[in-house]
Parts: structure tokens; C-alpha cells; sequence
């Protein structure tokens, strides 16, 4: 039997959006980290940038990037790179983490960013791509990026490595991590593989080697009506199948820094608090159970 | 499986490059490219890409929204919709950051069937997206041993670098009055601003000088008087202290110690310099 796990040996986090300013600077320290959208600060000055800077000396700051489009056969644009490299030195994050999906393409002649997190193909040749650009990335950052699996609308008919897979591939060829984000399995599940959420969660990491994942992002989502596909729009509590996705990547991974994501209808900061709390719960009685 | 059995499962590897690259082309274009038959015809789930196309056109609207909220306040919603959707494709973002998507907006809107409606609608998308830049500014302060420069120098060598947030442009609208009718704390003050603008509006169009400029954090909108908007672009475009003062020699109203202190009031200044011509 191992020592049972102490509530320092889990980072349980929650999203920080601007609503919730003055909240995380006013009030007592109630979770262990904030992640926030890189982009949102790319600017060379103002309020956010301030606020941020403040935050940064009261939490550890996890730098989530949504718009690198790393797996887009258009390179990353130099002007983007350059202004998340400002952000890294100015935060000192202690995670920096982007999406396995593709952002970037041209119309016209013209380069356009897509707005979104689109799907890529699984195949050796997007990993190919994908894993030059992460390699360009992380030595341009002087950073380990941590990849996050997305919620998908549509698929390409060309993939033949499973998400997981390719994931796995990507980070043993280029030293970067998982970004293991349980509601996108359990959105994908729904709109591509029949909704058993529980079995795709545990295909899904099975496929992952112990000690590929460095982050879990936890989410909830709107139901969808019937006959429609789920939206990921992080507008919710984290649901129950998700909650139990969870356990079973704690499990396998172990206590790795965990994410509350809500992005849409914002609740009270004091909700993010306990869905944090909520999480660090869970964690500890899993890793108690798993430790026995 | 390894990687090299991987690619002998169907198709050789370069005809799966090429076609990675057709697909993710695809993608955008049908995404992008509104159309019944093009969703038809490609292939995709077509509830998938709906997703896609309802989540760009939010994504785009709340952008927009935030930083033109002068204009989005002025327009119906269907109108503002249907505007989101021209400009995304005129003007496609091609930052990564929705945040720097927006500087042609004004220009479009001049363009459009409400902007010749409303004229005054492209320049405050003007002025909108001047304090909404100011907004995401380089924090800026006055180097305050330069100021000296104005007691040792000579004014026909000193010139004035303002705060990278300051913007004085001309217009013939009351653009002050409506931005404060829409953004200003207080509802009375509002409303003072809102019967101004309404009345400047339905007179005979006078031009006017508006400045932004961003004391600390938060960016501020004011008329200037003539001769204090000649005095500054007149420095904003280059010229010497003593030219600039030369352009308002003729208004006795204009006191440039009172400019001068506003100015430090207002972080206007970043740094004076001396040139010697």
C-alpha cells in the first residue's frame, strides 16, 4: 500500500475569463492554478494584459492557445508565433497547450484563419506535417506544447490512425504531451460512435501511453435536441459520464494538472470554485482507491 | 500497426498528401462558401458543417460586437447579422486572433446599402475601432525628463511623439456626443449625449476634431476645439513645435501652457525631441 494522495499532489484549476476578474484578485486563493486563452492577451498593453500580470503572482498561469492551427498544411504565421512568444516571456506559464486540429488555409491566394478548431486527417502525413510544426513551435517558444484532442462536427474519410493514436505518435516524435480533454471524447462519442461514453473514454485512453497525458480538461455541454449533434459550447456543469471519464483517466495517468473549462453563459465564480472542488474530490478519492 | 504498414493499407502516401491538402481546402470553402450545393457536393456530414457555419458567423458577430460596439448598438440585429456575414467574406481574419479582425470594417460599412443610409455609421466604426486598438495599446507614460526640452530648446527643433494610443482624426459627424449617448456610466448623461447627437445630426454638418486617447487603462473620446485639433495634427503629422503653433497663431484662445497641462492630464505625451535641423 502507498502513502494516500494529499490535496497538494493534485493541481485542480478553472478557466479564467474576464467576468471573473476582479473575482480571482479579490478574493482568498480557492483553486491551484487559472488557464486562459492566449490570445485574448496578444495585445502589447491594457487592462487584460495588467490583470493578467497580477494574476500571474498570485497562481501558476496555463497559457491555452486556440488558434495555432498546428495540424493546418499551412505553416503557423510567423506574427502569431511572434506575439505568443511576447505573452510566454511576460506570464512565465506553466503549462502552454494548443489543439491536434487545423486553423489555417487560403482562399483566393489569400491566407484566412478559419475561426475554429477544424478537424485533420489521421494519417502519417498530417503526423508528418503536425510534428514539424510542433518541433517548429517548441523550439521557437523554447517550450513543451501539450496537445489537446478536439470535438469534431464532421470527419475525414482519409484517417486511419484512431485520434489517440495519432496523438500517441505525435508526442513520442516530438517530446510533447496530451492534453487529454474528457467532454470531446464524450461529444465525439455522442455524434460519431453511439454515445457509450464510458467505453469510448476507455478506448480512447488505453491508447495513450502512462505518462503521455500532462493535463485533463473537464467540460460540460448543452443537451442536444433530438436528433441533433452536441456542441461543444462548455456552457454547462461537467456531466456525470464526464465526471466518471475522469476517474478512469486518473486511474491510468495519475494525478495530472486538471482543468475546469466553461466558456459560454458564464456562471458565478463561486460555481467554478466548486466544480473545482468537485474535481480535487473525486481525484483524491480515486488516487486514495487507486493507491491502495 | 507500425507507421510504414500504416500507409500500405490503401492509397500511397502522396496521393494521401495531396489529398490532406484537397480536404482541408475543402473544408474551409464549404464552411466558408454558403451555398446548398456546395454542401451537397461535398461529401461532408451536412449537419457538421451547419456547425461549422453557425459557429463562424457567432464567433464573427461576437467579435465585432465587442469592438464596434458603437455600431452594433446603433444596428438591428438582422442588419448586423447580415453585415457579419458580408464582411467575413470581404474580409476574411487572417490573424489568429479575433481580436485584431476589424480594421477594414469601417471602409466596408461605407460601402454598404446602411451605410449610405446612415453615414455617419463608417465613421463611427472609425472611431470605434481607434478606442478599441487604444484599448489593447502599448502602456504607455510621458518620459518626464524630456520636458525640459521646452525651456532649453528651440521650437522650430522640438517635436512631439504622443502616446501611441492617441488618435485625432477628422469628421463631420457628432461622434463624441454618440459614443457617450451609447457608453457613457451615467444614464442622465446618456441621455443629454443621445439629444445632442440627434440634434448636431439633424442641422447642418459642421466639421469636428475627435480625439481618443487612454489616460490609464481605459480609453476616453472628446471633441477637440479647432484650433487645439489643428495644433495636434498639425504635430501628429510631423511638424516642429514651431510650425505647429505657427498653424493656430491667429486664435488668441489657444494657450499652449493650458495645452500643455491638459496634454500631461491626459497622457497625451510620450516624449518630446529635440532635432536639430
Amino acid at each position: 500500500m502507498t502513502m494516500s494522495v494529499k490535496n497538494s499532489e493534485i493541481m485542480v484549476g478553472v478557466g479564467l475569463r474576464h467576468p471573473h476578474f476582479s473575482d480571482i484578485l479579490t478574493q482568498p486563493k480557492q483553486v491551484d492554478f487559472v488557464e486562459v486563452h492566449s490570445e485574448n492577451y496578444f495585445g502589447l498593453g491594457g487592462a487584460a494584459l495588467s490583470v493578467l500580470t497580477q494574476v500571474r503572482e498570485k497562481y501558476p498561469v496555463s497559457l491555452h492557445s486556440t488558434s495555432m492551427g498546428l495540424g493546418s498544411t499551412q505553416n503557423v504565421p510567423m506574427q502569431y508565433l511572434a506575439r505568443l512568444k511576447t505573452l510566454t516571456q511576460k506570464i512565465n506559464p506553466f503549462l502552454m497547450s494548443e489543439h491536434a486540429c487545423f486553423t489555417w488555409g487560403q482562399q483566393q491566394g489569400q491566407l484566412i484563419h478559419s475561426g475554429d478548431l477544424l478537424p485533420i486527417a489521421h494519417t502519417l502525413q498530417t503526423l508528418t506535417k503536425m510534428s514539424a510544426q510542433v518541433d517548429k513551435v517548441q523550439n521557437f517558444l523554447g517550450r513543451q506544447l501539450i496537445i489537446e484532442n478536439i470535438s469534431a462536427y464532421v470527419k475525414f474519410d482519409e484517417s486511419y490512425f484512431s485520434e489517440a493514436d495519432f496523438l500517441a505518435r505525435l508526442c513520442q516524435r516530438t517530446g510533447a504531451k496530451v492534453l487529454l480533454d474528457i467532454n470531446n471524447i464524450a461529444v465525439n462519442s455522442m455524434n460519431f460512435e453511439g454515445g457509450d461514453i464510458h467505453q469510448s473514454v476507455a478506448d480512447y485512453i488505453n491508447e495513450l501511453p502512462v505518462g503521455s497525458v500532462a493535463q485533463i480538461h473537464l467540460a460540460g455541454c448543452t443537451e442536444p435536441l433530438t436528433g441533433e449533434m452536441t456542441i461543444d459550447d462548455h456552457a454547462r456543469p461537467v456531466s456525470d459520464d464526464v465526471w466518471l471519464g475522469y476517474q478512469q483517466a486518473l486511474i491510468r495517468f495519475g494525478a495530472v494538472p486538471t482543468l475546469i473549462e466553461w466558456d459560454s453563459e458564464l456562471p458565478e465564480w463561486s460555481v467554478l470554485v466548486d466544480e473545482a472542488k468537485k474535481a480535487r474530490d473525486i481525484a483524491h478519492a480515486t488516487l486514495a482507491r487507486k493507491s491502495i | 500497426m507500425n507507421e510504414l504498414s500504416k500507409t500500405e493499407t490503401g492509397k500511397n502516401e502522396s496521393t494521401i498528401n495531396e489529398s490532406v491538402k484537397n480536404e482541408q481546402r475543402l473544408l474551409l470553402e464549404v464552411i466558408w462558401n454558403d451555398e446548398p450545393l456546395a454542401l451537397a457536393q461535398c461529401g461532408f456530414n451536412a449537419q457538421g458543417i451547419n456547425i461549422y457555419r453557425r459557429n463562424l458567423l457567432v464567433n464573427a458577430q461576437r467579435a465585432l460586437t465587442i469592438s464596434f460596439p458603437t455600431v452594433f448598438a446603433l444596428l438591428d440585429s438582422d442588419i448586423s447579422e447580415s453585415l457579419v456575414y458580408q464582411f467575413l467574406r470581404v474580409s476574411a481574419p487572417n490573424r489568429g486572433d479575433w481580436t485584431q479582425w476589424g480594421e477594414h470594417f469601417s471602409h466596408f460599412l461605407s460601402t454598404t446599402e446602411v451605410g449610405a443610409d446612415y453615414p455617419y455609421l463608417a465613421d463611427c466604426a472609425a472611431l470605434d475601432w481607434y478606442v478599441h486598438c487604444a484599448l489593447h495599446g502599448r502602456d504607455q507614460t510621458l518620459a518626464s525628463s524630456t520636458l525640459q526640452l521646452l525651456s532649453k530648446g528651440e521650437p522650430e527643433q522640438l517635436f512631439i511623439a504622443f502616446n501611441q494610443n492617441v488618435k485625432v482624426f477628422k469628421t463631420a459627424y457628432p461622434l463624441t456626443e454618440i459614443f457617450q449617448a451609447h457608453h457613457n456610466s451615467d444614464e442622465l448623461q446618456r441621455k443629454v449625449a443621445m439629444g445632442d447627437a440627434q440634434k448636431v445630426l439633424a442641422s447642418v454638418s459642421v466639421e469636428q476634431v475627435v480625439m481618443v486617447y487612454r489616460p490609464e487603462f481605459q480609453p476616453q473620446v472628446t471633441t477637440l476645439s479647432a484650433s487645439e485639433g489643428a495644433f495636434m495634427l498639425s504635430l501628429l503629422s510631423g511638424q516642429s513645435l514651431a510650425q505647429s503653433l505657427d498653424a493656430v497663431k491667429y486664435d488668441n484662445e489657444f494657450s499652449f501652457e493650458q495645452w500643455l497641462f491638459t496634454a500631461i492630464e491626459r497622457n497625451l505625451i510620450n516624449i518630446i525631441k529635440e532635432k536639430k535641423i
